[in-house]
């Protein structure tokens, strides 16, 4: 049995698909694409595929994962190869690596995402009466669980779109609830999950940030 | 803004499940739109997840896309929240693949899977930016063409309906394709009236425009007679006579938003010729012709290749009768092993055979479902329902002893010479199933028995199309009867919308009145009737009134022999006096056999369509 990590895409219209569709997507493809899944036992066989935190619809992820467990080694770069020629629109694949038997499931390593969410003018001119500043203090006062996953936040308001990394899997820390704040803070409802992409998913311990594919650590 | 990019970025994160409005799914075809000279959209008047499961599109879509010079792209129903979507933003409906609006194609073509979708065809035109009825359009618009079971009584939507294709597609449909591009020749746009004046030539094709309906005086129908010098006396259907050399599409599109079923479709046979009496598929779709287990085998490669489903199924309209199973079984078994992948059975015969068969198939088991369609075996044999109590007990304790713990049982209600026995009788039969069950129960947990009940829909072209369905107060009666019983036996009884069978069987075997009644009760706001939490029954009763015509005349009328039925300006192939014989014979009580493992049973199919059932096994006559 060999383990494997794919790195993968969803953007421009795949954004729109469900985690739920994502996932027979991907593994629809896999399949076309003669990948040498192992299957769990019994009468309804399913491979067995592991994916990362659920990107909601519309969202756009640029650096994504499953693990897959193989029934034997493949050549990585091949399979990249065969796995993007049976992938859709929008969907890609950008690595694919062997794990470690050692190596934690992505379930458990992942706790960490960025996001960046593109602003457009209707926001830039309303946020001039209240600063962002003010606009997450408020924010931390009303929704306090966010508070408390929420990392670190930028704001560019000349290239327009604001930045955030917060923690994941923790409760009331998600994506829909800082767009749902944002939008009550502001007096809006445009910040849509279309306006949203998760640019990274990483493993923070100890102030370092990792991420899956373990190719670089950062300080926090 | 293009449609497209008003679409993804204002349209498409404002409605729910946007993946089915993106076009983009796997073996999709997306052809240079400018550069392909005849040009057709499948219009499908449903949601996307129905249409995506249903094979015709399957076949018609493959099939005209592997010609160079033709292309065709979908277009399903926009579900309520798109619709409402698109005409704040003053969009057409368009098609899936290109987004370009339903206006720019040569062709619009609707299947009519079922009576139910008609105000969503409306809607569809209306989307489209065309007016709904064909004298309306303008001479230069698209040619609006519909087919599908619902059109073997075209009738109802004669107005809306530019041309009907009745019967089998796979062959017509690129005579119809050709004859536009060559009317066509290198032109924006083919005027309508001159290719009505040319597909009228074309076998299977009904141009209503071309008839009159007469009524007589008092307003009763009298017939439908062609004003048009091409126009036969009836149209009579298309059937392609080989299958197994027929195209059949091996790269099926894969769903990307969630459909009702996502599986591969291997279509094993075609036609049906066990007769049941109710069915208008068994009459249709003769005779039967079976496909060889070497192509099917073959086929179910590439198709597994092709598409990474999980599951492939073995379609047809009662699989078990397929005469190779014991060749194609179990090679299909082996093939499917290194990818997993599921063989599924669409519906199970009521005998343990089947049973046996299908529990030896790899692939998920929920619930299995027979249908013994009436209580007892004199109502079974009205309707010609080969099955007995035994065939039935004998299947379940088969199906318990293969691990099933869920059983679904189908029965009708209001079925033609139906008393109080036959009610208490599927009481009775569903009693025994459940005693069945419960020698099976694990610890407490006792099998789970669902009984499901539609209400008789007399159907055109059938032994029985004269027939009456009874009132709704009847019905509901009847329901509630043996609801009561079945209870009793803690089986769980689910019936099918009264309301809705009603209006079903207005349409079955409505006229070409009808038509007002559905631009009505469309202008109202009826769509999407099939589905509950949409019908709007009394929008369709006000609309029935409005018109001065009495729905109840439609559904319960009998008809006599010597009336004059609207839709027989529809060959379908059976002789009258075929369908006269079998009604007598169910009225009667008497059985008529399977043609296909008995003597013929002269419906006349073979010989006035000169076709003739093909079994790989064959038969000796």
């Amino acid at each position: 049995m060999s383990r494997y990590r794919l790195e993968y895409m969803k953007k421009d219209t795949a954004r729109y698909l469900s985690h739920r569709e994502l996932m027979t997507t991907l593994q629809r493809a896999l399949k076309r694409a003669s990948f040498p899944l192992t299957y769990t036992k019994g009468h309804h066989p399913r491979p067995k595929l592991s994916y990362g935190p659920p990107l909601g619809v519309g969202v756009a992820g640029l650096r994504e994962y499953m693990d897959l467990e193989l029934d034997r080694q493949i050549s990585s770069r091949e399979y990249i190869q065969f796995l993007n020629d049976q992938l859709h629109p929008g969907i890609s694949a950008r690595d694919l690596v062997q794990l470690d038997p050692a190596d934690m499931g992505l379930g458990k390593f992942i706790n960490l995402a960025c996001y960046r969410i593109e602003l457009d003018s209707a926001i830039s001119s309303a946020i001039t009466t209240i600063s962002w500043e003010q606009l997450f203090n408020k924010l931390e006062e009303e929704y306090p669980g966010l508070k408390e996953g929420l990392l670190k936040w930028c704001a560019d308001p000349v290239e327009g779109y604001l930045e955030v990394l917060m923690q994941v899997g923790q409760e009331g820390v998600s994506l829909r609830n800082l767009l749902e704040a944002l939008n009550k803070g502001i007096g809006t409802t445009v910040l849509l999950p279309s306006l949203v992409t998760r640019t990274g998913l990483f493993h923070l311990e100890n102030g370092m940030i990792t991420d899956p594919l373990n190719k670089c650590t950062y300080l926090l | 803004m293009t449609i497209e990019q008003l679409l993804i970025e204002k349209i498409l994160p404002r409605v729910r499940k946007p993946a089915q409005y993106l076009g983009t799914e796997w073996n999709s075809v997306h052809k240079d739109f400018d550069a392909v000279p005849v040009r057709m959209v499948f219009a499908f008047p449903d949601l996307y997840e129905v249409g995506m499961s249903h094979l015709g599109l399957q076949i018609l879509y493959g099939l005209v896309n592997q010609r160079e010079n033709c292309l065709m792209e979908r277009a399903f129903a926009p579900a309520v929240d798109m619709e409402a979507e698109l005409r704040r933003a003053g969009l057409p409906l368009f098609s899936l693949e290109s987004h370009r609006p339903l206006k720019d194609f040569d062709i619009i073509g609707f299947t009519l899977q079922y009576e139910l979708t008609f105000s969503n065809v409306l809607n569809m035109l209306d989307l489209a930016g065309l007016p709904l009825r064909s004298a309306d359009r303008q001479d230069d618009q698209p040619l609006v063409i519909a087919g599908g079971p619902a059109a073997y009584n075209p009738e109802p939507l004669a107005p809306f309906i530019d041309a009907f294709l009745i019967g089998e597609g796979e062959e017509a449909v690129l005579e119809i394709l050709d004859l536009v591009g060559e009317v066509k020749g290198g032109k924006g746009r083919a005027f309508r009236s001159q290719l009505l004046e040319r597909l009228v030539e074309i076998p299977g094709v009904y141009v209503p425009s071309y008839y009159r309906a007469e009524y007589t005086e008092q307003g009763r129908f009298k017939g439908i007679k062609p004003i048009h010098p091409k126009a036969p006396e009836r149209v009579q259907r298309r059937v392609v006579r080989d299958l197994d050399t027929a195209y059949f599409p091996l790269s099926q599109l894969v769903p990307l938003s969630e459909a009702v079923h996502e599986r591969g479709m291997l279509e094993i046979f075609r036609g049906c010729t066990r007769g049941c009496r109710f069915c208008q598929a068994g009459v249709i779709y003769r005779p039967v012709r079976e496909r060889k287990p070497e192509t099917l085998l073959a086929a179910a490669r590439e198709i597994i290749k092709n598409t990474g489903f999980e599951e492939i199924s073995l379609i047809s309209l009662s699989s078990l009768d397929y005469g190779a199973l014991d060749q194609l079984l179990p090679q299909l078994t082996q093939g499917c092993e290194a990818t997993r992948t599921g063989i599924s059975l669409p519906s199970l015969r009521v005998d343990s055979f089947s049973v046996k068969t299908a529990q030896g198939l790899p692939g998920r088991r929920t619930s299995v479902t027979f249908a013994p369609e009436a209580g007892t075996q004199r109502l079974r044999d009205v309707i010609n329902k080969g099955v007995t109590e035994e065939d039935l007990f004998k299947a379940v304790e088969a199906a318990f002893d293969a691990g099933w713990f869920a059983v679904k049982l189908y029965f009708m209600v209001g079925l033609p010479t139906e008393t109080i026995d036959d009610l208490k009788g599927i009481a009775d039969l569903v009693n025994e199933v459940v005693q069945i069950g419960k020698s099976y129960s694990r610890g407490k947990k006792r099998p789970r028995v669902t009984v499901s009940a539609s209400s008789f829909v007399p159907k055109a072209h059938t032994p029985f199309q004269w027939e009456g369905q009874n009132s709704r107060d009847l019905l509901k009666n009847k329901h509630e009867y043996v609801r009561e019983l079945v209870k009793r036996s803690r089986a769980e009884y689910n019936w099918h919308s009264i309301d809705t069978s009603f209006l079903e069987a207005c349409f079955a075997r409505g006229d070409r009145k009808l038509a007002d009644v559905l631009e009505a009760a469309y202008q109202k706001g009826c769509r999407f009737d099939g589905w509950s939490e949409h019908f709007r029954f009394s929008l369709w009763m006000e609309s029935f009134q409005e018109l001065g015509l009495d729905p109840v005349d439609y559904a319960e009328k009998s008809y006599s022999y010597d009336e004059a039925l609207p839709w027989e300006v529809i060959d379908a192939g059976v002789s009258r006096d075929f369908l006269i014989e079998e009604h007598q014979r169910a009225l009667a009580g008497k059985t008529s056999p399977d043609c296909r493992t008995s003597r013929c049973g002269k419906c006349g199919v073979c010989s006035s369509l000169k076709v003739a059932n093909c079994l790989v096994k064959g038969r000796g006559r």
